[in-house]
């Protein structure tokens, strides 16, 4: 099945693990295609067939080796473990050196009652795949192609002995041109991860110039409150405010230690304010919280001032709420965007001691804060909350120059 | 936990007070070994089902020692099943950990029973990501990186990205718990072997990561 799900990918990944995932799929490829030709034949076959009970025998044998190869393979997403290449290459050896028990001379050559060669093909294909070195490829070969002949010379015809050499001889076409082809994948997936690392590493520098930058700022802005606390005998009316302005720092030194990309960016340029970026600010001031941010699934999405405040305002009253009453162990702050809808949607989730929304009148900040501040902007707030197993608030708003407007207040009540 | 056999895990952490603490904190876990690095580890190959395994292992030496994801390709490629316990929360560098062939991530922050619930999960063959990386499989969905989701599966990582309980996931969709969590276990495999078979550059560009901590090391060997 996952191979499937692999050939069913719009494209296999263009890396190293997706050319030996390429290569699984034509191994195992050819080999059903070879058992999907002997299967439409063998009705022929069968009645050709000097020992229809031996020739059946063989191919159940053969069957169950291709069926293990093809679940070690397809679960290893890689065909590169030698011992199932001379597995396979030992089986189809036997498989071809069978023929005779059941195929009269005649039928040896151009024939789907000596169904070994035709199916073996695709064992030299495999051999160029599993096989790294040249000389176990040609061992491989040798191998079935001395099987081949000697199974299918002895007592052939003139013109049946040059077909079984002609044969003998697509063993190893097969499996050089197998090998040109994997070889040069290969090589080129290589290339392409070199290439791509080189590129990445070239960023990454360049990013660590700008983290450099961003670090200097910070530490810049926590030297003068350090100098005065160092310095002792702060004056006393200066002792509160420099307390909470410590504390501001200490939070986002440790902001900038979580996750410093995440940090909400300084937006020098006009306009509307990404939504990502008022999300991001609105935890920033919670970061006491253990709240993650999931808000990518919104880049892009921008909203208009007024709004973008009251959002701001509403996610840290969310956030404060979680803070005093919900005893979380997580928070959650995702953001997604469906431009389909014309919507883009903020949840603000804890896992903490919930509340019956039925029983239990708001509260000052999820009733005037949140759910009267919103609704002016357009802006739905829909609250779901069981007690003992948390808390979701989801906001949902237009996007700017979506289709419709949605009702103020979402009729829709928590199940 | 108890009643149920104990985890057996080895410990990886330049902490004396994490190594020597496990024992006495998690009653969940049976911890047969702590060592101060890989290569200790390696030379002892204690009996255990899961490595539980500190992302910086600087220690108070002044050798380079192997650590980060380097460390968890180094056991991952030796068989062992790696559990990441780390203070370090860059998404970059915890898909890095997972793009090594780690089978779960877990912060030290969180509470020590996530801890030991976590570890018995990795033993089991089931991954363990935190919030953070749940929310980064939604994206990856979303982004059509993770084509083999059946819609189940991104129901209920919809839900989860978004801090729904199992509880909730399962009375919205009419399924049990059980049946939800099973669901999101395929996920997580899903996402984990995405991420596996990705190139950290790709997983940069298609997941939108910073990309300082991801590439800022030599790549690893290929495997033979």
């Amino acid at each position: 099945m996952k191979l499937i799900g692999g050939l069913r990918r719009p494209a296999l990944p263009t890396t190293p693990a997706g050319v030996e995932l390429c290569a699984v799929a034509v191994f195992a490829g050819v080999r059903a295609v070879n058992l999907a030709q002997f299967a439409v034949a063998s009705p022929v076959a069968l009645r050709h067939a000097t020992s229809p009970v031996l020739l059946l025998v063989v191919l159940g044998g053969y069957l169950a080796e291709s069926v293990a190869v093809g679940a070690v393979v397809v679960g290893a997403r890689a065909y590169r473990d030698r011992r199932w290449g001379w597995a396979d290459t030992v089986t189809a050896g036997a498989v071809l050196l069978a023929q005779p028990l059941f195929t009269a001379a005649s039928d040896r050559t151009g024939s789907w009652t000596a169904w070994g060669f035709a199916c073996t093909l695709s064992s030299a294909v495999g051999a160029a795949v599993v096989f790294t070195r040249r000389r176990h490829i040609a061992a491989a070969v040798a191998v079935l192609a001395g099987c081949y002949l000697a199974a299918t010379l002895p007592g052939a015809a003139d013109g049946a002995a040059a077909t079984a050499l002609g044969n003998a001889f697509a063993y190893a076409g097969f499996a050089v041109l197998a090998r040109l082809l994997i070889g040069y994948l290969r090589r080129l997936a290589g290339d392409v991860e070199r290439a791509r690392e080189e590129a990445a590493r070239a960023a990454a520098e360049a990013a660590r110039l700008r983290e450099r930058e961003r670090q200097r700022l910070l530490l810049h802005d926590n030297i003068s409150v350090l100098r005065l606390f160092a310095g002792g005998g702060v004056p006393e009316e200066l002792d509160g405010p420099l307390r909470a302005q410590a504390m501001a720092l200490a939070n986002r030194v440790r902001a900038f230690l979580d996750d410093p990309a995440a940090d909400p960016p300084v937006d020098a340029d006009a306009g509307d304010p990404p939504l990502v970026s008022v999300l991001r600010a609105a935890v920033g001031d919670y970061r006491d919280l253990p709240v993650e941010a999931s808000v990518d699934l919104a880049g892009g999405v921008r909203l208009p001032e007024p709004a973008a405040g009251a959002v701001r305002a509403a996610v840290g009253t969310l956030l404060a709420n979680v803070r005093v009453h919900a005893d979380a162990s997580n928070v959650v702050v995702h953001a997604d965007a469906d431009p389909a809808e014309g919507e883009w949607e903020v949840t603000v989730a804890d896992d903490g001691r919930g509340f019956d929304p039925a029983a239990t009148p708001r509260g000052f900040g999820l009733r005037v804060q949140v759910e009267q501040a919103l609704a002016a902007h357009g802006i739905a707030v829909h609250v779901h909350s069981v007690p003992g197993d948390g808390t979701r608030v989801t906001l949902r708003g237009p996007l700017p120059g979506g289709p419709a407007l949605r009702g103020a207040v979402e009729p829709e009540v928590a199940s | 936990m108890t009643g149920e056999p104990r985890v057996r895990v080895a410990a990886i952490d330049d902490d004396t007070l994490i190594r020597d603490g496990l024992r006495v904190l998690v009653p969940g876990l049976d911890v047969v070994a702590a060592c101060q690095d890989v290569a200790e580890f390696l030379a002892v190959r204690p009996h255990a089902e899961v490595v539980l395994l500190d992302l910086t292992l600087t220690g108070t030496g002044t050798d380079p020692v192997l650590q980060g994801p380097d460390a968890v390709a180094a056991l991952a490629a030796d068989g062992w099943r790696v559990l990441v316990y780390t203070n370090e929360r860059r998404r970059a560098v915890l898909v890095a950990c997972l793009n090594a062939g780690a089978r779960g991530i877990v912060h030290k922050a969180e509470p020590l029973p996530v801890l030991a619930d976590a570890a018995a999960d990795v033993a089991a063959g089931r991954i363990v990501i935190t919030q953070a990386l749940t929310g980064l499989a939604e994206l990856a969905g979303r982004r059509g990186r993770l084509p083999g989701l059946s819609p189940r599966e991104r129901d209920v990582l919809a839900g989860r990205a978004r801090g729904e309980s199992f509880r909730s996931i399962a009375r919205r969709l009419f399924i049990t718990e059980k049946t939800a969590s099973g669901y999101m276990d395929q996920v997580k495999h899903k996402f984990a072997a995405y991420l596996r078979e990705h190139s950290p550059a790709d997983l940069e560009r298609a997941l939108g990561l910073e990309p300082a901590g991801l590439t800022d090391r030599y790549p690893r060997d290929p495997p033979p």
